[in-house]
């Protein structure tokens, strides 16, 4: 097809020119200038981005309402609300899905049970002195341990699941108790897990490389006992240049040391009441829970004194190296101090050492303080419990 | 001058893309059965063996169906609200159907599928989590309303406010009991867990900011989706598939010592039982040192929380609840690794 001129001659075109193909669209690329609209500024503009993608925006409302309209502007005003709602619920779902999924945080009895190695024990050695009357002692003719760390041990032990016959105390004497090693009757070494043996908590034990205390279980004082008719004793000072026997390797014999007596050291309190009946030596001086029994034991061949010393005993279990089996034990420390219904703490205090408290009392009339009455405050150890889970109360 | 727009060839890749997930999706639970036999025989090829030769498949597909059957209508109620919420924000249903599989999931599901879902989920989900359970079913009925019904602005106040608030302060007057003992008790997640739901599930029930919507619906979902096979994994490794019990072995004569060994019991024959020990060791024993036997109790027990809401504790399911349970009282000294007889 050509086109012509109204007169009929032929117009020379484009397509005349390329031999006759035709040419049916063109398309032009032109870029229209777009009239600039003057810029807002930049926080401006952010500012209108932010509202748009928060709030629901204004759609107007004809007349004729179609759905999908109406589908949006239902409810709009709470929708930035929604947003928020949907937010917080993202989170805490993530929160606790994290938390029952991947157990982070502190270990669970369980976890520790596993790594103290509790549940491959077949007893419980424990390390315990066994000639402290009220305190821990083992009868000679009847062979039964009985005393204050004796029923603490029993508590540890049923809740870390031994039963009484599965438990077994050993001898410990005091200069033994860091290295964990008892004696039994035999008098052969036996390695103990634990020591309970009025083992009081100082920095410079911890710093031993093979101790580690539980929480305090007990706390008490020093004291101080001589043969019935002494003077009066109110401090370790009167004792200056005087025998006095201690317990080797133990808090009160530096006490002692400091205020110039002449110090016999014995591995045993046995010993030494042995020296004081001998009159080798003129008292006795150690924690005032372990005399009060042989005072209660010996009312008449005993008296019993208060120092004015204000530094308290606490005693503690000791562990070893095994970090684990020290959290366990704090449980359970934990557990008979916080809950009202466990009193075995309070038990074994009334048959050991509240006793005792009546017939300790001085020459001069005054009740000489054994222990405090009541379990020391125990920390919530840190083990693992899950918002719903009930391990310790 | 004329621009005509050249119509897209129709998307075809996301339908493709679909089949295949359903392709996948069942040799899921096959490839977690195998993982968790790799797993329990510590990646060791004999023990694993040995395992597939004894352990009857029936017994771990009913212990995956036992521990993972929760999260069945966890994810398909999950889905509709999410779902339901994205489609409710966008203009335009068809449109959000096309962009996301979120959306086209919800729109398409089955209203009998939920229906299921909810039952089941009232007798799998343990107590804790029933407020979210009726918080769930609150919204999705709101968001199905606004969704079908968009016009019936009446009958949209009671579907999407009246019912929503009605249902959580009867959870909440419910569930008041349990909420004061676990704030005592100092479990704030329970309360959490018993409160939010009921305060929030009102505001759930329309449109988010349609640019934010996609944001806060779709792009979790996705999330959840790629995290679920690792969530479900981990739950299912730790789901036990053998029983967990302790054999006493020692010579016949009774003055014999005797050892307890621990572990799990693949399989007694004539000649031997064969044990599983913790660390992945297998032990044979011959019968005739074997003394007792003892099934035990969960290496993880589930501690029983003390709060209850009216009686229901808190962390059993109704199913849990009304059927017939045996309680363990105390541990048997074997489980421990002690021999029943102290000597």
């Amino acid at each position: 097809m050509s086109i012509r001129n109204a007169d009929g001659s032929a117009v020379s075109t484009i397509d005349d020119e390329n031999g006759g193909a035709q040419v049916r669209k063109v398309v032009l690329h032109r870029r229209v200038p777009t009239p600039r609209r003057p810029r807002p500024a930049r926080a401006q503009r952010a500012m209108t981005g932010l509202r748009r993608t928060f709030t629901q925006s204004d759609y107007p409302q004809p007349d004729f309402v179609r759905s999908d309209r109406l589908v949006r502007t239902w409810g709009g005003s709470l929708a930035p609300w929604r947003l928020a709602a949907v937010g917080v619920i993202i989170i805490l779902v993530l929160s606790f899905a994290w938390v029952r999924l991947f157990h982070i945080g502190p270990p669970s009895i369980e976890d520790l049970r596993r790594t103290a190695g509790v549940d491959e024990w077949q007893t419980l050695p424990i390390g315990v002195k066994d000639d402290q009357p009220g305190v821990a002692e083992r009868n000679k003719a009847t062979g039964k341990w009985s005393g204050f760390d004796i029923d603490i041990a029993y508590m540890i032990a049923e809740d870390l699941g031994f039963r009484r016959a599965e438990v077994q105390f050993y001898g410990i004497e005091s200069e033994d108790r860091a290295r964990m090693e008892a004696t039994d009757l035999g008098g052969k070494p036996v390695p103990v897990k634990m020591v309970i043996a009025s083992y009081s908590i100082t920095e410079e034990r911890e710093r031993e490389p093979n101790v580690m205390f539980s929480q305090s279980y007990l706390h008490t004082e020093q004291s101080v006992i001589t043969l019935k008719g002494h003077d009066k004793v109110a401090s370790l000072e009167e004792f200056k240049d005087k025998d006095v026997c201690s317990l080797s390797s133990s808090t009160s014999a530096s006490a002692a040391k400091d205020s110039g007596a002449k110090l016999t050291r014995r591995n045993r309190v046995s010993e030494c009441f042995a020296l004081l009946d001998h009159n080798k030596v003129q008292a006795v001086t150690t924690d005032a829970a372990i005399l009060g029994g042989y005072k209660d034991r010996y009312p008449t061949r005993y008296d019993h004194w208060d120092l004015g010393l204000d530094k308290t005993e606490a005693w503690g279990v000791s562990v070893g190296a095994n970090a684990a089996l020290r959290d366990l034990v704090n449980i359970t420390l934990y557990r008979s101090f916080k809950d009202p219904k466990d009193a075995r703490w309070e038990q074994a205090y009334e048959t050991n050492i509240l006793p005792e408290t009546v017939t300790n009392v001085s020459a001069d009339g005054e009740l000489v303080p054994l222990a405090r009455p009541q379990q020391p405050v125990t920390a919530r150890p840190r083990v693992r419990e899950l918002p719903w889970e009930e391990v310790v109360p | 001058m004329t621009v005509t727009p050249i119509a897209r060839p129709p998307r075809r890749a996301r339908r493709t893309q679909l089949n295949w997930l359903l392709t996948a999706l069942p040799a899921f639970p096959l490839v977690l059965l195998v993982l968790r036999l790799w797993y329990l025989s510590r990646q060791d090829l004999p023990t694993m063996l040995l395992l597939v030769q004894y352990i009857s498949p029936l017994g771990m597909i009913s212990a995956l169906i036992i521990t993972l059957i929760w999260t069945v209508p966890a994810v398909v109620l999950v889905l509709r609200a999410l779902g339901g919420l994205l489609l409710v924000s966008t203009p335009n249903q068809e449109d959000a159907a096309r962009r996301s599989l979120l959306a086209l999931t919800a729109l398409r599901m089955p209203d009998w599928v939920v229906a299921v879902a909810v039952a089941l989920a009232g007798f799998t989900w343990q107590l804790r989590l029933l407020p979210t359970l009726i918080m769930l079913v609150a919204v999705t009925l709101a968001l199905t309303a606004v969704q079908r019904y968009p016009g019936e602005r009446r009958m949209l106040v009671v579907a999407t406010l009246v019912v929503p608030i009605v249902l959580g302060l009867i959870v909440l007057l419910w569930a008041w009991p349990g909420i004061r003992m676990s704030l005592v008790a100092g479990e704030y997640g329970t309360a959490a867990l018993l409160v939010t739901p009921s305060l929030l599930g009102w505001l759930l029930t329309g449109p988010l900011p349609p640019r934010a919507a996609r944001l806060a619906t779709h792009w979790p979902a996705v999330a959840a989706v790629i995290v679920a096979p690792f969530v479900i994994g981990v739950v299912f490794l730790r789901a036990p598939v053998l029983p967990n019990s302790a054999v006493e072995v020692g010579d016949p004569t009774p003055a014999a010592a005797v050892e307890v060994i621990r572990g799990q019991l693949i399989t007694v024959d004539d000649t031997a039982t064969t044990i599983l020990r913790r660390g992945g060791e297998v032990v044979f024993i011959a019968n005739d040192q074997v003394r007792s036997k003892t099934l035990c109790p969960e290496p993880i027990r589930t501690q029983h929380s003390r709060i209850t809401v009216r009686g229901w504790a808190i962390d059993e399911s109704a199913l849990e609840w009304v059927a017939p349970t045996r309680q363990v009282t105390d541990v048997d000294p074997r489980c421990l690794g002690r021999p029943l007889k102290p000597r």
